[in-house]
C-alpha cells in the first residue's frame, strides 16, 4: 500500500515538473515569436529581400460590403504595392463554398503566402492542409481552421474595445442600475461572444443591469428591434451595439424615439463618424478596429513567415476608443489616405 | 365541408392572429401598448409591400427571387441620386431603375423562355453586381429630410408615412386583383397558362405587366428602406424575397399559382410583423425567436389547410 502511495506521489510529481517544464519552454516559445502589429514590421533590408524575391501572396476576403473587410483589402493592397509583392485578391461573398474553389485556386497556381478572412473556419481547414502539403504558409484573421497549420490568427482587441466602450458609456450614464440594452449580430463567433462579454463586464463593475439582448442580420430588423426595446423599456437609459449596423439602428431608434438614450457602439465606420462629427449625437464612444493595420500586418506576417521568422499563435491588433473629442484624429489612423466623409 | 370547417376555412388564418395578438397582450403590457401596436404597421411597411408584389407573381405562376436584390440596387441609386443634389428626380430614378429590373425579368421570361427562376435568379446577381460597384462597398449618407419624411418618418394621421404606402399599395393591389380584367387575367394564367393562352388572354403582356409592376414596387421598397434607416447599402434588403414569400404562402398563396387573395397576404404579414414585434418585447433571443416563430407558422398553415379540406383560398 505504501509503494503504491510513494508511486503515485512519484508519478504526480513527475507531471508537475513536465508540465512547469512544457510552460516554461512554452514562455521562452512565446518570447521569442513576433506576437503583435509592430513587432511585424519589416525594416528596410528586409522590405528589399521580400521586394526582390518577386513573391505573389492571395488575399481571400469573406465580403467586400462593409467598410472593415473594405479597409482591410485596401490596407493590404497598400503595403504589398509597396513591398513589391504581387496581391491576389478574392472575394467570397459570405460563400464558404466559392471561398474553398478560390483557395484551391490559389494553391494550385502555387502563390506564395495565403491570407484570408474566412467565411468559415471550420470547412476551409482541408484547404489549408492542401496549402500546407505545397509549402504555402496560411495567416488567417478570425478564428483557427479546425484543420491545417497557420502561421498566426489574428484578431482586433475585442473584449477590451467593447469594454472600453461601454466603460464609457456607463460613465457617461453616472446612475447605479442604469438599464442596458445589448443590441448584436446572431453570429456564433469567438469575436462576437469577445464583444458581448466586454459589455457584460463593464455594466457589471458599473453595477448597471442588462435589460434586453437582441440580434440580427439586418439594419432594417435591427431598427425594428432597437425601436421595440425602447418602447417596452421606459427607463432604458444605453444601447450598446456590437456591430457597425446595430450602431446604425441604435442610433437611428434613438433619434426616431425623441429619448435621451445614449449609445456605445463596437465598429466605427462612415455613418458612426458622421454622427460623431454633427455634434448632436447621443453617441458616447465607438470602439474602432485598426482594419487597415491588419491588411499590413498580414503582408508583414507572411513576408517574415517567408524570410524565417516564427510568428505567435495570435496577434492581437487594439482598437481605437473614437469620442465626439477625438473622432478626426482617429479617422486618419483608422482610415489612412482616405478623405474623411465631412471633408468631402 | 360542414359549416364550423366551412367558418374556420374563410377565417382560421384571421382567427389565428387574433389568438397570437391576444396571447402576446395578455403577456407584455408593452406590447398592448397603442403606441406599439400601432409601430407595428409601420415595421412591417417594407415586408407588406415586398409580399403584395410577390402575391401578383406567385398568382401568375411565376417566382421573383430578385426582390430584395433590385430593391437594394435602387436603394442605392436613388440614395447617390440623393446624395448628388438630384431632389425629387432621385424618385423616378430609383422607380425607374426597380422597373427597369422587373422588365427584365419579364423579357426574360417572355421573349427568351427561361423560367421566371433562373430569369429572376439572374438579375438578382446583376443587381447586386451594380450595387456593388455603385457603393464600392460603402455606405452611402444622404441629406434628405424631405425624403425621408415622405417615404418613412413623416407622420400622417398618427402615424408614420412607411405604414400609408403599405396601405396605399395593398389597397391598389387588392383592387387590381379583385376588381379589374388585369386581375382576373392574373388567375386564369396562373391556373393554366395553356388554356389561358388559348383562350386568347394577352399572355406575353401580362407577364411582362407583372414582372415590371414588381420591379416598381421594388423601387418604391428601395426608398422606404433607405428613408427609414437613413442610409444606403449594397446589401440592405437582400434576403427579402425569402419573407415575401413566406407571407404570401402563410396567407395561403399557392405556389403554383391561380389561388390566393391580397387580403390573406396581408394577414401573413400581420403575423410576421405581429411575431416578430411581441417576441423582441418579450426579449427571447434570436435563435429561439426563429424556432417558435418557425413552428407558429407551420401550426397555422396547417390548421387552415385542414380547415379548408383541399377547397382553394377564396379570392
Amino acid at each position: 500500500m505504501t509503494v503504491s502511495i510513494r508511486f503515485a506521489w512519484r508519478l504526480v510529481a513527475a507531471f508537475a515538473a513536465a508540465t512547469s517544464l512544457m510552460t516554461a519552454t512554452s514562455a521562452i516559445a512565446q518570447e521569442s515569436c513576433l506576437g503583435t502589429a509592430e513587432a511585424l514590421n519589416l525594416t528596410d533590408a528586409q522590405a528589399a529581400e521580400i521586394a526582390a524575391r518577386d513573391l505573389t501572396f492571395g488575399f481571400l476576403t469573406n465580403n467586400i460590403s462593409d467598410d472593415f473587410s473594405r479597409t482591410l483589402v485596401a490596407g493590404a493592397e497598400t503595403y504589398a504595392a509597396e513591398i513589391g509583392v504581387e496581391l491576389i485578391v478574392n472575394n467570397a461573398d459570405f460563400d464558404a463554398n466559392t471561398q474553398l474553389s478560390q483557395f484551391d485556386a490559389l494553391v494550385q497556381r502555387g502563390v506564395d503566402g495565403i491570407f484570408l478572412t474566412a467565411v468559415d473556419a471550420g470547412s476551409i481547414g482541408q484547404a489549408v492542409r492542401r496549402a500546407n502539403q505545397a509549402g504555402i504558409a496560411v495567416f488567417i484573421v478570425g478564428g483557427a481552421p479546425a484543420r491545417g497549420d497557420v502561421i498566426s490568427v489574428m484578431n482586433a482587441a475585442s473584449y477590451q474595445g467593447s469594454y472600453d466602450a461601454t466603460a464609457a458609456l456607463m460613465a457617461e450614464i453616472g446612475v447605479p442600475n442604469a438599464q442596458i440594452a445589448i443590441l448584436g449580430i446572431p453570429f456564433a463567433l469567438q469575436t462576437i461572444r469577445d464583444r458581448e462579454k466586454g459589455v457584460l463586464d463593464a455594466v457589471g463593475a458599473s453595477g448597471g443591469q442588462i435589460i434586453s439582448l437582441q440580434s440580427d442580420f439586418s439594419q432594417d430588423r435591427l431598427l425594428e428591434l432597437a425601436a421595440n426595446v425602447i418602447q417596452a423599456n421606459p427607463d432604458l437609459a444605453g444601447i450598446v451595439a456590437t456591430w457597425s449596423l446595430a450602431v446604425n439602428a441604435a442610433t437611428e431608434a434613438v433619434e426616431q424615439s425623441g429619448r435621451d438614450i445614449l449609445i456605445a457602439g463596437y465598429d466605427s465606420e462612415v455613418p458612426g463618424y458622421m454622427e460623431l462629427h454633427s455634434g448632436d449625437t447621443n453617441i458616447v464612444a465607438l470602439s474602432g478596429q485598426q482594419a487597415a493595420l491588419q491588411g499590413r500586418a498580414a503582408i508583414e506576417g507572411l513576408a517574415q513567415s517567408i524570410l524565417g521568422a516564427e510568428l505567435c499563435e495570435e496577434i492581437i491588433t487594439p482598437n481605437l476608443l473614437v469620442t465626439a473629442e477625438n473622432y478626426a484624429e482617429m479617422w486618419a489612423i483608422q482610415y489612412p489616405g482616405v478623405t474623411p466623409p465631412w471633408a468631402e | 365541408m360542414k359549416p364550423a370547417r366551412r367558418q374556420m376555412a374563410d377565417y382560421g388564418l384571421a382567427a389565428a392572429l387574433l389568438v397570437v395578438l391576444a396571447a402576446l397582450m395578455l403577456l407584455s403590457p408593452a406590447f398592448r401598448d397603442p403606441a406599439n401596436l400601432i409601430g407595428i404597421g409601420r415595421q412591417v411597411a417594407i415586408l407588406g409591400i415586398a409580399a403584395a408584389a410577390m402575391t401578383f407573381v406567385i398568382l401568375a405562376g411565376e417566382i421573383d427571387l430578385s426582390v430584395g436584390a433590385v430593391a437594394s440596387a435602387a436603394a442605392v441609386v436613388t440614395a447617390i441620386a440623393l446624395a448628388e443634389g438630384y431632389g425629387i428626380w432621385a424618385l423616378p430614378i430609383g422607380l425607374a431603375v426597380g422597373a427597369g429590373f422587373g422588365l427584365l425579368n419579364g423579357l426574360l421570361v417572355v421573349y427568351v423562355a427561361i423560367p421566371s427562376f433562373i430569369a429572376t435568379l439572374v438579375s438578382f446577381f446583376i443587381a447586386q453586381g451594380v450595387a456593388l460597384t455603385l457603393t464600392g462597398g460603402r455606405t452611402i449618407l444622404f441629406d434628405a429630410e424631405w425624403f425621408r419624411q415622405l417615404f418613412a418618418t413623416g407622420v400622417f394621421a398618427g402615424n408614420r408615412a412607411a405604414f400609408w404606402w403599405l396601405l396605399a399599395v395593398a389597397l391598389l393591389m387588392w383592387w387590381l386583383l379583385a376588381r379589374t380584367r388585369f386581375g382576373a387575367n392574373i388567375y386564369a394564367l396562373g391556373g393554366d397558362a395553356e388554356s389561358a393562352g388559348m383562350l386568347g388572354l394577352p399572355v406575353a403582356r401580362l407577364r411582362l405587366a407583372i414582372f415590371t409592376l414588381t420591379g416598381a414596387l421594388m423601387g418604391l421598397v428601395g426608398m422606404i428602406l433607405i428613408a427609414r434607416i437613413g442610409n444606403a447599402r449594397a446589401d440592405g434588403a437582400i434576403g427579402l424575397e425569402f419573407d415575401a414569400i413566406a407571407a404570401a404562402v402563410i396567407g395561403g398563396t399557392r405556389l403554383g399559382g391561380g389561388a390566393g387573395s391580397m387580403p390573406r397576404t396581408m394577414l401573413g404579414v400581420a403575423l410576421i410583423g405581429i411575431l416578430n414585434n411581441g417576441l423582441a418585447i418579450l426579449n427571447i433571443d434570436f435563435n429561439t425567436q426563429q424556432v417558435i416563430k418557425g413552428v407558429l407558422v407551420i401550426a397555422v398553415v396547417l390548421i387552415d389547410r385542414w380547415a379548408r379540406g383541399g377547397r382553394e383560398v377564396p379570392e
